[in-house]
């Protein structure tokens, strides 16, 4: 990797890591809580006593920053948890088992993935309480299909060589084989989705708390902060709408970079850091 | 006497990163008109790199740093760019091992030829055509006109081959460089290509400069020989005095492992020939291939039977595509058969018992595992006990005779000889009573190859473990083998000993026969004894 590639890296890692303190230290560093409503101090802009200004309803934004931005990361991570796990599985077993079940199996696949994930996370919504978990598990039952997909493909091509044959030769048994061999070589793959899965998590929380129908409006999050900011943003209060924005992009951006990385950590020994292979 | 097509004189090459090391040093050598000069040696020894370097085709971070190259008289080192464009284009053709890599995918054979017809002649695109069918033909490649019409991906690797020969042959050069053109084919394939290269001498008179490492193909085709070493010139001289009076210690090394390839095996004679270990009756397998409407089923192995009895080398050869792999595949149990049926003393099969070497080890590996894992591999799953696993690890290896220093290192750094040994080593963890070997020698130099037949022979008469070898290297199975099978198309045709083989009366067996190489210079024989012999064995 190029000495400006880790510099990057590098300084996605710092971001990450200040994010986590920050947020998980977040009661000593506010003087006032998330959601302490001051209807004295309405869209104030940033200033000595609010950091970061306050928004419509006079709550202090940085607090919110980094209370939301507990929700924000955990939902990321716990989503892509979720559905990594259900993806990696549902795949290994299609392209392992292959033959009718694995047909069957992605046509499920193909099925679910003509729905719109958001439609879907809204009309299931109602057989579920609002909170977080909620929108946890919503959002990873919503976005394994394409995970599924991915490392079926690879199973399918994997079980076919012939170290796998070879290891079947000195007594390995279809757990063995999977587990031992097969599913090893697909880590770059799992390492770059589940990355790609935090930013997808984030960026869909983000949308549906915008949309007001994602995290409950009583709790703080990056998404329910740009609940309806467009007006404010129009009559000169950018900062309700600017923090929260660069908060998520940029962790986002920090999430795809680390992810890049791991990608080639991952790699083959014999291509560790190399970039022309 | 006339002045040498080609002269090179005290090259010397090194590496732009290591100047005190020098890859190649002070290489001497003259190619005269009509000669077929071959250039022998291991792995590493610099052979490739000495023809890169005869045209100024170097690859990057290495430079010639004393030394100088002349073709037809005309320094290579010195000459403007646009007249060693014109000089080499036209004048020296190239045949390299890989045929896929020398063709573009996106365009007709045909379209190869055009282009360098338009580029160097003046020729009319019918005739350019007509002239290129005409050298497909000399080739003696069938349906010129469907094969000038074609894409490379749709030809057979021998196919492509002799095309590429045919494209390097159509300016009419002087000199001809071939670097193991012959490596990556079938026996039968390779006597022809060697065939047609040397006719392609005799009748134009032009040189071959022809790099390669068996010293089979030498002993075929040479007239002056030189051994490389280390990027040095260890000795060079006429071909029938290097097989009889070898000076340097190397070449006699060389020519005592290629003894030992042929001679090998002749001295094990059949022991247990009356306990039947492994049983295959009338065993059939197909695979369907799928088109675009319909389903073609393509029968890999048709009713086959064969008995392998304890203790017992057995031999399975036959051209590519015949079906050995895919019956060794069922031997192995990684495919059921859709008819027939394979016993083991009577029974089915035990897994353990049978173990298998891959022709390419290092496909054969987890790429993520080191030896020692892949070796210990088997134990996982056979035998609980952790101290009993290491112990049998060290076994096997001192057994292969590899070095434990190898343990902690993966597959990929190794050298292909121990990459073999590391296979092997695997399989033996198992003690298995029946070791299938699916051209165990294919990626192998010839002193490992020799080596490793010598491995094989130890542990067969120690072990008394029987060996299944599977090639289409007939002097290696020949050499090695108690009874040898020859399967043709699917179909195990006969059974015999090597004698049998030799003498077989079967027209498939015969072809396969008709190719194996000369085994020392003054055997070879005349063109047109191989001549009637090809026809024989095409027309009857």
């Amino acid at each position: 990797m190029k000495w400006k590639g880790r510099h990057i890296v590098t300084w996605s890692g710092f971001y990450l890591l200040l994010l986590a303190i920050l947020t998980a230290t977040a009661p000593f560093l506010t003087f006032y809580g998330p959601l302490e409503v001051n209807l004295d101090a309405v869209l104030e802009p940033p200033s000595a006593s609010h950091l970061l200004g306050t928004d419509e309803l006079g709550r202090d934004i940085w607090s919110r920053l980094l209370y939301g931005g507990r929700v924000s990361l955990t939902v990321g991570f716990a989503a892509m948890l979720v559905s990594l796990f259900i993806g990696v599985s549902y795949g290994a077993l299609s392209g392992f088992i292959g033959g009718m079940v694995d047909r069957f199996l992605m046509r499920v696949v193909d099925t679910l993935l003509s729905l719109p994930s958001i439609i879907v996370i809204i009309g299931l919504q109602v057989f579920f309480p609002k909170s977080m978990l909620t929108i946890m598990l919503l959002i990873g039952l919503t976005s394994w299909m394409p995970i599924a997909r991915l490392i079926r493909a690879e199973v399918l091509s994997l079980k076919g060589e012939i170290f796998v044959q070879a290891s079947a030769v000195v007594g390995a048994s279809p757990h063995h084989l999977l587990l031992r061999h097969v599913l090893p070589q697909t880590m770059p793959t799992i390492a770059v989705m589940a990355i790609g899965g935090v930013s997808h998590a984030i960026l869909t929380e983000s949308t549906l708390s915008f949309l007001g129908i994602g995290i409950p409006p009583h709790e703080a999050s990056w998404g329910n902060m740009l609940t309806g900011v467009q007006t404010y943003i129009l009559s000169g209060g950018w900062w309700v709408a600017l923090f929260p924005g660069i908060c998520i992009t940029l962790t986002v951006l920090a999430v795809t970079f680390i992810g890049d990385r791991m990608q080639d950590r991952f790699a083959l020994p014999q291509l560790k850091g190399g970039e022309s292979i | 006497m006339k002045d040498p097509i080609l002269s090179v004189e005290n090259l010397s090459v090194r590496a732009e990163a290591d100047p005190q090391n020098h890859l190649l040093e002070h290489i001497n050598f003259q190619i005269n008109e009509g000669k077929i000069v071959t250039v022998i040696g291991e792995s590493g020894s610099g052979k490739s790199l000495t023809s890169k370097a005869l045209l100024d085709l170097l690859p990057k971070g290495i430079r010639l740093s004393t030394g100088s190259v002349h073709f037809k008289g005309n320094n290579v080192y010195t000459m403007k760019s646009s007249e060693k464009r014109q000089l080499l284009g036209t004048q020296i053709g190239f045949v390299f091992q890989d045929t896929f890599g020398s063709f573009d995918p996106m365009r007709t054979i045909g379209q190869h030829f055009t282009e360098l017809f338009s580029a160097h002649t003046t020729l009319s695109k019918q005739e350019a055509k007509k002239r290129s069918i005409q050298l497909l033909e000399q080739m003696l490649l069938p349906q010129p006109d469907r094969i000038y019409s074609s894409y490379p991906e749709e030809l057979s690797g021998g196919m492509r081959q002799r095309v590429q020969l045919a494209l390097a042959l159509s300016l009419e050069p002087a000199l001809l460089i071939a670097d193991e053109p012959t490596t990556a084919l079938d026996p039968h394939i390779q006597a022809e290509m060697l065939h047609l290269m040397k006719e392609w001498r005799n009748r134009t008179g032009g040189s071959i400069l022809l790099i390669t490492h068996d010293l089979g193909v030498v002993a075929e085709m040479a007239d002056e020989v030189i051994v490389m070493k280390d990027g040095h010139i260890v000795e060079s001289s006429q071909v029938d005095q290097l097989f009889s009076a070898p000076a340097h210690p190397h070449t006699m090394s060389l020519l005592y492992h290629y003894h030992q390839l042929l001679e090998g095996g002749q001295q094990s004679e059949l022991r247990g020939l009356n306990r039947p270990l492994l049983t295959v009756k009338q065993t059939s397998q197909t695979y369907s291939k799928r088109h675009l409407f319909r389903k073609e089923e393509v029968e890999a192995v048709k009713q086959a039977s064969l008995t392998i009895h304890k203790n017992e080398i057995f031999g399975l050869i036959g051209a590519s595509g015949s079906g050995k792999s895919t019956l060794s595949r069922l031997l192995l149990h990684l495919e059921k058969p859709i008819a027939g049926e394979i016993n083991w003393y009577g029974d089915t099969p035990v897994r353990k018992g049978i173990q298998w070497v891959h022709q390419d080890p290092i496909a054969s590996f987890d790429p993520r595992w080191t030896v020692e894992q892949i070796i210990g591999e088997g134990a996982d799953y056979w035998n609980q006990n952790p101290q009993e696993k290491h112990s049998k690890i060290a076994e096997a290896v001192s057994l292969v005779g590899l070095d434990d220093k190898f343990l902690p290192l993966f597959p990929y750094e190794l050298s292909g000889g121990m990459r073999q040994r590391v296979a092997l080593a695997r399989a033996l963890l198992l003690d298995p009573e029946l070791l299938i070997l699916d051209e165990p020698f294919a990626s192998l130099d010839l002193s490992s190859q020799s080596r490793m037949l010598g491995l094989l022979q130890h542990i067969n008469e120690t072990r008394g473990t029987a060996i299944l070898f599977i090639s289409h290297d007939i002097r290696a199975a020949i050499a090695m083998c108690n009874r040898i099978a020859v399967m043709a198309a699917g179909e195990l045709i006969e059974t015999g000993t090597a004698e049998d083989v030799l003498h077989s009366t079967m027209i498939e067996t015969k072809r396969l026969v008709s190719s194996i190489l000369t085994t020392i210079p003054r055997d070879r024989k005349s063109d047109y004894e191989r001549e009637r012999e090809r026809d024989y064995a095409y027309h009857t």
